[in-house]
């Protein structure tokens, strides 16, 4: 979630919460001769307000599953996640004293650390990288389409070449995938989606050996690079001299085919840094909560 | 009564193709009449009763409404017997988007407000110089006596063929059965010789008579002027022979009339140094080719003014070449000035045209912040010279002399509907109403001053004009800033149309701004045209519904200019023979979550990312990149 004006009035309430807590907490500590302790009356309610904001802001995923309800924008569910977590360290803080305590409070400790670092993290990166991407990647595509879009960039390059030089025997994945996809065309009503291909060369043309070889050796590998790899796209300078000046359109759209797949690729690896702090901070946050339920148990039973 | 049911095709009593071959209407038919759905269906036999009705029989009692004007509509009516009154409201509301509260909508709007403050700019009724949407309020301060309808004339036709919500309300006089029937069948009565010919001549004549009610310029009319202007005007579209390629008149030529636009969108463009440049694009209801009513020299109404020193250097008229500079002898003279050449620039009247030269300054002479040679010269162009900067700014207007030639070229963006009211027919009206006169001189100085915009704002134009925006009346819109691309949206909207969502988060961009594939709930849509079985249309709302009796015949798709319309393979039935079956294809596109409170993908985005908006009002300057 981008950090704008709209999130002022939520930060300078989040503030204030934090600041009348600290000041809470300096009161309460200086005025206690043993030290703050979490089990004492301001302690626990420490506590309590800390896993509240801590619940308030696990609910964010439970409102996700709930996609149709008209329960509040998910917006404003975002800023509540967002600013309670934020509130919940000072207030876990006060309420742990800043000491770690025995072994499952420390665990609680670092686990709560974990979380709220990845969460800090995530908000980071939203500040940053889809302004990156939106930059960077032009010809972007919805994450879930990209292997899609990749083997058609594959069958697109093949159909450009094969219109100067004809089909090629090293290619037979690509002409299957061509093969298969006029099948999926006759399957659909009317002109719906129907993509038109050109036809391949009968003959090779005059010299077309030299984007034969182009291909099957620079441009093809690269298509068919690991994904995730933006690599160097191949250089298409000394084709474009060699080239006669009816290849000039394939030659272009080659070329364009081998830029997306580079900023297909650039998407992925943004795409996995905007979401990989998720594969932490979701999964330890409910294990948090587990954790928490367990320290609550212990306490209020011993 | 309903005129319109909802799920299976019109209600009402249905009339085989022989049945209505006995109808006295379509007996002087030149050509035999077809039914285009029935044959396209093929799935009844010519005197069974179809499964999906386009043309059905109703009988009304008197005082029964048979269509109400604002109701939104597919359906076009003919009176077979006895009489009906058709009369315009005094006022009719702008149309809601289904599904949306009025807390609701007051949310979005304050949404809008922290991102564009364009956004606030103009609601949806509150419209542009000159123009009247279709979806506009409207209101009459002088409504027009109702018209007597008898057996035999067409009514509805507008909603049928444009879309548009119901200009009339038509109450039965007595009792009286009307035919209602579906866009294919109106094609068909069109396509028939004297039938057609008919419908035209109805069509025409309420069209033309209900634009003219709608424009602030002719609401002075009296009845009797009114008849006798829409009997002089003309209705052109792209087929025409009056238009040639497209386009309504090419800048150059010589002003014979003005031009009301009905429905489409016209684009006013401009011969410059580097092209043609859009001046503007207009939507239904804009008055344009007011030439007539301008001054008869737009390049010497042009006046230069000094922004930066207005105590120090008057400003002047741009009639004829004048040079700015530290000499005395200048027209504009800077004496003492820092920064500027004692012969700075010129500014050179070439024909119609104003030319800002550098005349070898030193430091060089800016337009709008760019150093230049040479250049033309639009209003509100802002020149630099040293410490000095001058605007460029139109004079006020004298609306007794015009130029006798086209300033502008008119074209349609898509199919057009205009209508033409001749330089004569403009004088006679001149002559017996003298405040239609004034009227028409303001207008046409508010339309003139709304197309002269500054070069920044070409931009903008240039872009919206690009992406076809100028037909969007609601768009997904996507803040690629803001999305951290979860596709939340695009699963919310999966969520609330059965597992397939209705949009994709692709497209073109606008700036930082993504234009979804999804629909755009266009004033002008393409996709409803050519429906055989009339199953995509508006109900009574601007979104736009398909039908649960589509054929899945892909036409809808193959026409939306944009693809936002999927096609969706259903669920094989189980299958009753051992054969392979054909899949079954239904269309799909964005009802704007209809029975929801707002769109779902807009309610669902954590990252308030995704909004639905006007994007020819939402989108600013700043956008373009």
């Amino acid at each position: 979630m981008l950090l704008t004006s709209d999130h002022t009035r939520w930060a300078v309430a989040t503030s204030l919460a934090a600041v009348v807590a600290a000041a809470a907490y300096t009161v309460y500590a200086t005025s206690t001769p043993y030290g703050p302790s979490g089990g004492s009356w301001p302690g626990l309610c420490f506590g309590i307000a800390g896993t509240a904001c801590m619940l308030s802001a696990v609910f964010l995923s439970a409102r996700k599953k709930f996609l149709l309800w008209r329960i509040g924008s998910a917006q404003r569910w975002m800023k509540l996640h967002v600013w309670l977590g934020l509130l919940a360290i000072p207030l876990i803080l006060f309420h742990a004293g800043f000491s770690l305590g025995g072994p499952l409070t420390t665990w609680l400790m670092v686990m709560f650390a974990i979380v709220s670092l990845s969460g800090i993290y995530g908000l980071a990166v939203q500040q940053v990288i889809p302004r990156v991407m939106t930059l960077r990647v032009p010809m972007e595509t919805p994450r879930s389409q990209i292997d899609h879009l990749s083997a058609s960039l594959i069958v697109d390059a093949y159909e450009q070449v094969a219109s100067v030089t004809g089909h090629l025997p090293e290619a037979a994945g690509e002409q299957a995938a061509l093969a298969e996809e006029e099948k999926r065309n006759a399957l659909r009503p009317g002109d719906w989606k129907q993509v038109r291909r050109l036809i391949p060369a009968m003959s090779p043309a005059e010299g077309s050996d030299t984007l034969r070889n182009f291909y099957l050796d620079t441009i093809r590998p690269y298509l068919h690079r690991k994904a995730f790899k933006p690599g160097v796209p191949p250089d298409f300078a000394r084709l474009r001299f060699d080239a006669p000046g009816e290849w000039r359109a394939p030659v272009d759209r080659l070329a364009e085919i081998c830029e997306e797949s580079r900023q297909l690729a650039v998407q992925a690896r943004l795409h996995s840094w905007l979401h990989s702090w998720l594969l932490m901070h979701a999964p330890l946050s409910f294990a948090l909560l587990v954790l928490v339920a367990v320290h609550v148990y212990m306490a209020l039973h011993y | 009564m309903a005129t319109e049911q909802h799920t299976d095709g019109l209600a009402g009593e249905w009339l085989s193709r022989d049945a209505l071959a006995q109808i006295d209407f379509f007996k002087g038919s030149k050509r035999p009449f077809t039914i285009k759905l029935n044959s396209n269906l093929g799935v009844v036999p010519e005197q069974t009763e179809p499964g999906i009705k386009a043309v059905v029989k109703r009988h009304y009692q008197k005082g029964d409404v048979i269509c109400k004007a604002g109701d939104f509509g597919s359906t076009a009516f003919l009176l077979l017997e006895g009489s009906a009154v058709a009369s315009l409201p005094s006022q009719m509301l702008p149309a809601v988007i289904a599904g949306r509260s009025a807390r609701t909508g007051a949310w979005l709007r304050g949404l809008f407000q922290r991102r564009s403050s364009a956004a606030v700019r103009q609601a949806v009724h509150d419209i542009d110089v000159g123009e009247v949407s279709p979806y506009a309020v409207v209101t009459c301060a002088n409504p027009p006596q109702p018209v007597a309808l008898r057996a035999g004339d067409f009514f509805g036709i507008d909603t049928c063929i444009n879309f548009y919500p119901r200009d009339l309300t038509v109450e039965a006089a007595e009792p009286c059965v009307v035919l209602e029937m579906l866009r294919s069948v109106l094609d068909s009565i069109r396509d028939a010789g004297d039938g057609g010919e008919r419908v035209e001549h109805a069509y025409r004549q309420s069209a033309m008579r209900t634009q003219f009610y709608r424009h602030t310029m002719f609401r002075d009319l009296s009845a009797a002027e009114m008849d006798w202007l829409v009997s002089q005007s003309e209705l052109l579209t792209p087929g025409s022979d009056a238009v040639t390629n497209d386009t309504l008149f090419g800048e150059g030529a010589e002003v014979d009339g003005i031009y009301l636009l009905r429905a489409g969108t016209i684009k006013l463009s401009q011969r410059r140094a580097g092209g043609d440049a859009t001046l503007t694009y207009l939507g239904s209801g804009t008055l344009f080719g007011l030439e007539e009513m301008l001054p008869r020299q737009r390049a010497a109404q042009l006046r230069l003014v000094c922004v930066s020193h207005p105590q120090e250097v008057a400003s002047v008229a741009l009639g004829t070449s004048i040079t700015v500079g530290r000499a005395q002898t200048c027209e504009v003279p800077l004496v003492g000035s820092r920064g500027v050449s004692r012969k700075h620039c010129r500014i050179e009247q070439r024909g119609d045209e104003m030319y800002l030269v550098d005349l070898g300054s030193l430091n060089g002479t800016l337009l709008n912040g760019e150093l230049i040679q040479e250049v033309l010269l639009t209003t509100g162009d802002l020149i630099g010279v040293g410490d000095f900067t001058f605007r460029i700014d139109p004079v006020s207007i004298d609306p007794k002399q015009g130029p006798r030639a086209r300033l502008t070229t008119a074209s349609g963006l898509d199919s057009f509907e205009v209508i033409k009211i001749s330089s004569a027919t403009l004088r006679e009206l001149g002559k017996s109403n003298t405040r239609f006169l004034a009227t028409a001189s303001s207008v046409a100085q508010a339309v003139d001053a709304a197309i002269q915009r500054p070069a920044a704002e070409q931009a903008l134009v240039d872009e919206v004009v690009e992406l076809n925006l100028y037909n969007s009346q609601n768009t997904l819109l996507i803040d690629l800033d803001r999305c951290t691309r979860c596709d939340q949206c695009v699963r919310a909207c999966a969520t609330a149309h059965d597992g397939v969502a209705r949009f994709t988060r692709d497209g073109p961009r606008f700036g930082n701004y993504l234009v979804t594939l999804a629909c755009r709930s266009c004033s002008d849509p393409k996709c409803m045209v050519g429906c055989p079985v009339g199953s995509i249309r508006r109900r009574e709302s601007l979104e736009i519904h398909i039908e649960d009796w589509c054929i899945g015949c892909g036409r809808c798709a193959n026409n939306c200019p944009f693809g936002n319309i999927n096609m969706v393979e259903l669920a094989a039935s189980p299958a009753k023979s051992p054969e392979p079956q054909a899949p079954a294809w239904k269309a799909t596109v964005c009802d704007l979550c209809a029975g929801y409170e707002g769109p779902s993908c807009v309610y669902a985005c954590p990252h308030d990312a995704a909004i639905r908006v006007n994007p020819s009002r939402f989108l600013t300057i700043g956008d373009v990149k």
